[in-house]
């Protein structure tokens, strides 16, 4: 039990380094050009809906719809058939801006959905569920 | 000057270019050398194109773009 809390502590301290070292990286340029790189690799459906939300939809080879938020850390929503949200999920790069978080985690999604899954942590879809 | 493909490194700066031209031996050796070192570090590959992404773990100095992304940790 104490085992499952230090891992479980150890990881959730992780998650805050990386969204605290996406979030504050002093450097705009940096945060510049990851926004062209990921505005170029979104396809036009998923450019529009970034323009517009700050987020975009993902498929994965199963089928399986996600949405990508803005953010480094659990920002990614695990979306029903019906388009609600079951459950987060917080996986991606450390030390990169928040932009280059969410191409990661798009690449992933989309070609490598298996691993990305096994690696990703599951949270409640708000707050105050589970 | 003839076509020149690329390999985008996610990194702190947003991201690096390494480019090379597929018919000029040193850039390709230059460009495997800095794949297969990033791919020893944990990086993964995708070889994107209009059509989406293919993961790869082996240099093709043929693709257009490669977007290498840094090893990723749940949390």
């Amino acid at each position: 039990m104490l085992r499952l809390l230090r891992h479980g502590l150890r990881r959730l301290i992780a998650a805050r380094r990386r969204h605290l070292e996406a979030t504050l990286a002093p450097d705009r340029h940096a945060y510049r050009r990851a926004r062209t790189l990921l505005r170029r690799h979104l396809s036009p459906a998923q450019r529009r809906e970034y323009e517009r939300y700050g987020a975009f939809t993902v498929v994965g080879p199963s089928g399986r719809r996600y949405r990508i938020g803005y953010g480094a850390c659990i920002n990614i929503e695990v979306l029903s058939r019906a388009g609600t949200v079951e459950y987060r999920l917080c996986a991606g790069p450390s030390g990169v801006p928040i932009p280059a978080v969410m191409l990661a985690q798009k690449l992933m999604l989309e070609a490598q959905e298996a691993a990305f899954l096994q690696i990703a942590i599951k949270h409640p879809a708000s707050p105050h569920a589970f | 000057m003839g076509v020149m493909n690329e390999l985008a490194v996610l990194d702190p700066s947003g991201h690096s270019r390494a480019a090379w031209n597929p018919e000029i031996p040193d850039e390709v050796e230059r460009a495997r050398r800095l794949f297969e070192s990033l791919v020893r570090r944990g990086y993964r590959a995708f070889r994107v194109s209009e059509a989406g992404s293919v993961p790869g773990t082996v240099f093709d100095p043929r693709e257009r773009e490669t977007v290498m992304v840094p090893p990723i940790e749940g949390g």
